[in-house]
């Protein structure tokens, strides 16, 4: 099952493309993030999957297939937005009661729990609760209707540490009970190992990586060598990166096999944030194309 | 499962989905339409009160048997009763006509801006209901209830009104015939419409709620100016010459509207009434003329008097026809509210 499928999806804004040529296939199961730098279109291709907004070319479906918008895609998707907006003068009850008339699956029984859990007075006004509570709310709200996908965009942006800590534990332990697949934008690199196995990383309002986690490792080596020889290696290879330090320069590169490395160079393991810091820092570097070209079957990204 | 268990799950489906939307609706403008509701009622139990005395003068003073209005022998109790009663039905309206402004301002205007300003939209648009769905119920429910009570509240108006009916009618613009029959309901509507779509276009709770105030006054102002005169064209009489400023033989109705009086010369020309007395006043050696004397005078210049107005029989006339427009145009504005979001570039 594809949780998101775009073809050629574009959406302009006045003159600006907020999002140009997106073709991706975001895979189910999964707890995907989706990151890039602010402007990279993430919100935009979030609104779009929630049906919220309108796409100016090109197609997108979600849940295998439906339109985003239509009452099959809205009760099959629960979207948690940026800032979790929720009526500040309800109380948590009411809040809860307003989401159960506007849905047709809700397990109430669910959502009192695990606000209970977090000591989360029901009888309050959502204005009076903490960020993180009103955050939780929102999540638990979301989770209660028992979706088929989890869209949250930029959830724990505005939340401090502890708060922001709570809200993925609570998000990761659903996932794990529920067994819900996650779609959730940030633009936070620490900790992604932790909570996503998928990545979408946008740039610019293109795609440049669609990939799942263990594949971009085990596909992106740090080769690590003198300066002066740096350019004679980075052309025999698939560089994403390079990053010179002194007399050593650090390349990140794509290869799908084993690296001959050469003397005088070191061959290390990347890690997520370094992946993901090092397509950032070279937006170009999407193509993939040469030696390294996608080998694993789940990147499905098509670039333009 | 066969066609029928079928089409009633539907039924059911259908019937849970408009509870749920009702209950929305009545949660998130319960404190608005209480207020519509209570300023409506406040009013109301005024008008009550007062309503009772007034009818009570009425009757109390003999001027429902003293043997028409307009008759001699009524003069001194109408004008007793005027005098006491009357400076309320006249300003009153003034008053009141404004409320389906106030009411589009209020209701209209934030219904889909406040969502916009405070953001709850990414969060009410993304349940299970699509924003079609969420403001079809929204504007067919709320305008349900705020006709129904706009309708009770000219109904109220009309019986409070009663005894100025039969003295100086309803036609008078700027007054009873703002508030009274149709015209008060559908602007209502056409106010609340106006502000639903300007609050999704402007999208900010307050900017929204100064363009559909002036939004409504506008449209209101031309109405009544330019499009109400069209509807029917009053009716013109020539008054005998020299009766003082209104004919009072009897071929003006006693509780018409009189939408313009005027004085002519033997030309044919409009003369200013006031040009007319000085001119008098000069024949006269510099002395204000007696009735009799600016009679003669009048007369022997061959200056006539004229009148235009409107009858207050129709009353109904005008109300369907104005009310009609205003009904028409709140549709429209409605339908248009609905595509727009439906399409809405968010």
């Amino acid at each position: 099952m594809n949780t998101i499928e775009t073809h050629r999806l574009g959406k302009r804004y006045g003159r600006n493309w907020a999002l140009r040529d997106c073709t991706l296939a975001i895979p189910g199961g999964r707890v995907v993030a989706l990151i890039g730098p602010n402007g990279a279109g993430k919100t935009t291709l979030l609104q779009l999957a929630v049906g919220l907004t309108a796409s100016t070319r090109g197609e997108i479906t979600v849940l295998d297939g439906i339109a985003p918008g239509s009452p099959e895609a809205l009760n099959g998707i629960a979207f948690v937005a940026q800032d979790t907006p929720l009526y500040k003068y309800l109380s948590v009850a009411d809040t809860l009661h307003l989401v159960s008339s506007l849905v047709d699956t809700w397990d109430g029984p669910h959502a009192r729990a695990r606000l209970g859990a977090l000591g989360i007075p029901l009888d309050r006004k959502v204005g009076r609760l903490s960020g993180g509570q009103q955050a939780q709310v929102a999540l638990a709200v979301a989770l209660a209707r028992h979706p088929r996908l989890l869209v949250l965009d930029e959830p724990v942006a505005e939340l401090d540490p502890l708060a922001r800590h709570d809200f993925m534990s609570t998000l990761m332990e659903a996932v794990a009970t529920d067994g819900i697949s996650v779609v959730f934008s940030s633009h936070v690199l620490s900790e992604l190992e932790r909570v996503c196995d998928y990545l979408v990383l946008l740039s610019r309002g293109r795609v440049q990586i669609a990939e799942a986690t263990d594949d971009l490792m085990a596909t992106h080596r740090v080769l690590t060598g003198p300066v002066e020889q740096s350019d004679g290696v980075a052309q025999a290879l698939s560089v994403v990166h390079e990053r010179r330090a002194g007399r050593h320069t650090h390349l990140l590169v794509r290869t799908s096999n084993h690296l001959s490395v050469p003397p005088g160079w070191q061959d290390g393991p990347s890690n997520l944030e370094e992946i993901v810091l090092g397509y950032l820092r070279s937006p170009e570097a999407s193509a993939l194309a040469g030696p390294g070209s996608p080998t694993s079957d789940t990147a499905q990204a098509v670039w333009a | 499962m066969t066609a029928a268990a079928l089409a009633r799950r539907e039924a059911r489906r259908r019937l849970r989905v408009q509870r749920g939307l009702t209950w929305v609706t009545w949660r998130q403008h319960r404190l608005g339409l209480a207020g519509v509701l209570g300023a409506f009622g406040g009013l109301g139990l005024y008008m009550l009160i007062n309503g009772l005395a007034v009818h009570h003068a009425f009757t109390n003073l003999g001027l429902s048997t003293c043997g028409g209005l307009s008759s001699a022998g009524c003069q001194t109790q109408l004008s007793g009763f005027e005098q006491q009663y009357s400076s309320t039905a006249d300003h009153l309206p003034h008053f009141l006509m404004l409320l389906p402004g106030l009411i589009g301002v209020f209701i209209g205007a934030p219904l889909v801006a406040r969502e916009f300003e405070s953001g709850t939209f990414r969060f009410v648009w993304t349940q299970g209901r699509s924003r079609v769905q969420w403001i079809v119920t929204k504007l067919v429910l709320l305008g349900m209830v705020l006709a129904l009570s706009t309708l009770g509240f000219s109904a109220l108006f009309t019986w409070w009104y009663g005894p100025f009916n039969a003295i100086s009618g309803r036609m008078t613009a700027y007054g009873a015939y703002e508030v009274s029959g149709l015209v008060f309901a559908a602007r209502t509507l056409f106010g609340f419409a106006l502000g639903a779509l300007l609050g999704l276009l402007i999208r900010r709770v307050v900017p929204a709620m100064v363009a559909t105030g002036i939004g409504w006054i506008t449209v209101m102002w031309v109405t009544m100016t330019y499009l109400r005169p069209s509807i029917r064209p009053p009716i013109t009489i020539i008054g005998r010459q020299g009766k003082g400023p209104i004919p009072t033989d009897g071929a003006l109705p006693f509780n018409a509207d009189i939408v313009h009086n005027w004085m002519q010369d033997a030309a044919g020309h409009h003369v200013a009434y006031e040009q007319v007395i000085n001119q008098a006043i000069a024949a006269n050696g510099g002395n204000p003329p007696s009735p009799q004397g600016l009679d003669a005078w009048m007369a022997q210049q061959h200056y006539s008097q004229w009148v235009s107005y409107l009858p207050n029989n129709w009353f109904w006339h005008f109300q369907t026809t104005e009310a009609t427009g205003y009904f028409v145009v709140a549709i429209v504005l409605a339908v248009v509210t609905v595509l727009a979001l439906r399409r809405r570039v968010i």
